[in-house]
């Protein structure tokens, strides 16, 4: 019977953990050219087939995902209502992936170093928070003396599941 | 009667076959002055903070270094403003010559102060100008640059604005000069703009 117990809790651990590391996020950047508008950029990478369905924040009116396009010489931005992300397979939110978060009409003007945490909802892997620092001003680093790491390949992945 | 009008119809058709010939000479020698570049000024009355007028002629004697774009754009906009100012900046004193201009697409929600202050947070030299619709309009045309507004329901942002992503160099009369795609990397911008500005 004891047996039975700890391997029913062994495996509830190793479920816990599973999904505790089911999402990854590298590089995670926020920058604000406007007091009106902000981006976010981030690279995801799920463990298994997953699909991004939802984000939350209190840091602004709104956060949406959105797609930037150029065609014949034409920008297009466009809304994106789900991400999907293969497993094992890295998905760039960023300028060079052509996606980034759009953070609307902030409650605070963000400042270099500040951090705003989001809530990342995935159809398997469920919630997962993402802290985004500030970066300079459309994209430059923010100055060292604010005392953060803002390299563009900081990994915060470890430091902010919440499940 | 019938000589008449058979006169009358040799003297129509004489008539449409001379300005047939005619128009023959002509019309390609327009096309010749119809080269699209050509075509490309700077002409617009807009406005800046405090609602200061600017209109194009205010600026001759400056090279203008002129992106249209709209500040509910957080990606490409703020990007490539910022790669105009880093060039300019890295010019030093080459690019006195020059005037970064942000011309808003968006005079719905970008007033005059709104695309100054957006303008002028990548550096307090970029002129940020909007302006009623017309003359929005009337400044995108001179550029022949295109913007469309766009409907989204399901965005917080209600609206987006496709537009043409085009960095435009004009010399120091409002003529066109050269242009860069926005993708332009930092040193062939610089190339181009220590090319034509002497």
């Amino acid at each position: 019977m004891l047996n039975k117990f700890i391997v029913v809790i062994a495996a509830a651990l190793i479920a816990t953990a599973t999904y505790a590391c089911d999402i990854q996020a590298t590089g995670a950047t926020a920058s604000f050219a406007s007091p009106a508008m902000g981006a976010g950029y981030v690279t995801l990478k799920a463990a298994n087939d997953d699909t991004l369905t939802g984000l939350k924040s209190n840091c602004c009116e709104a956060v949406e995902l959105h797609s930037s396009t150029m065609e014949n010489g034409v920008m297009k931005m466009r809304k994106l209502e789900t991400l999907e992300l293969k497993a094992g397979k890295p998905v760039a939110i960023t300028k060079a992936g052509g996606m980034h978060f759009m953070f609307i009409n902030p409650h605070m003007a963000y400042k270099p170093g500040d951090v705003i945490g989001i809530n990342l909802t995935f159809a398997k892997a469920g919630e997962h928070t993402q802290l985004f620092t500030v970066a300079g001003k459309a994209g430059k680093p923010a100055p060292k003396a604010k005392g953060m790491d803002h390299d563009m390949g900081h990994d915060m992945s470890g430091m902010d599941h919440t499940h | 009667m019938k000589k008449i009008v058979i006169s009358w119809l040799l003297c129509v058709l004489a008539m449409v076959g001379l300005l047939a010939w005619a128009g023959h000479g002509v019309l390609p020698q327009k096309e010749e002055f119809g080269r699209g570049e050509a075509l490309v000024k700077a002409d617009f009355t807009l406005a800046t903070a405090n609602n200061k007028v600017v209109r194009s002629q205010d600026l001759k004697g400056n090279y203008l270094l002129v992106y249209f774009g709209f500040t509910h754009c957080p990606d490409i906009c703020p990007t490539t403003l910022l790669l105009m100012n880093n060039v300019l900046e890295e010019m030093g004193d080459h690019a006195a010559k020059i005037k970064p201009i942000f011309i808003s697409v968006d005079p719905e929600r970008d007033t005059p102060q709104i695309a100054s202050d957006y303008a002028s947070h990548f550096s307090k030299n970029f002129l940020g100008l909007s302006g009623t619709p017309e003359q929005v309009k009337h400044a995108a045309d001179s550029f022949k640059v295109y913007y469309s507004k766009v409907e989204d329901k399901n965005s917080a942002l209600g609206y987006v604005v496709d537009h043409s992503g085009f960095i435009y160099l004009m010399d120091k009369h409002g003529e066109y000069l050269a242009h860069f795609a926005a993708n332009v990397s930092d040193q062939e911008l610089k190339q181009g703009l220590e090319h034509y500005v002497k």
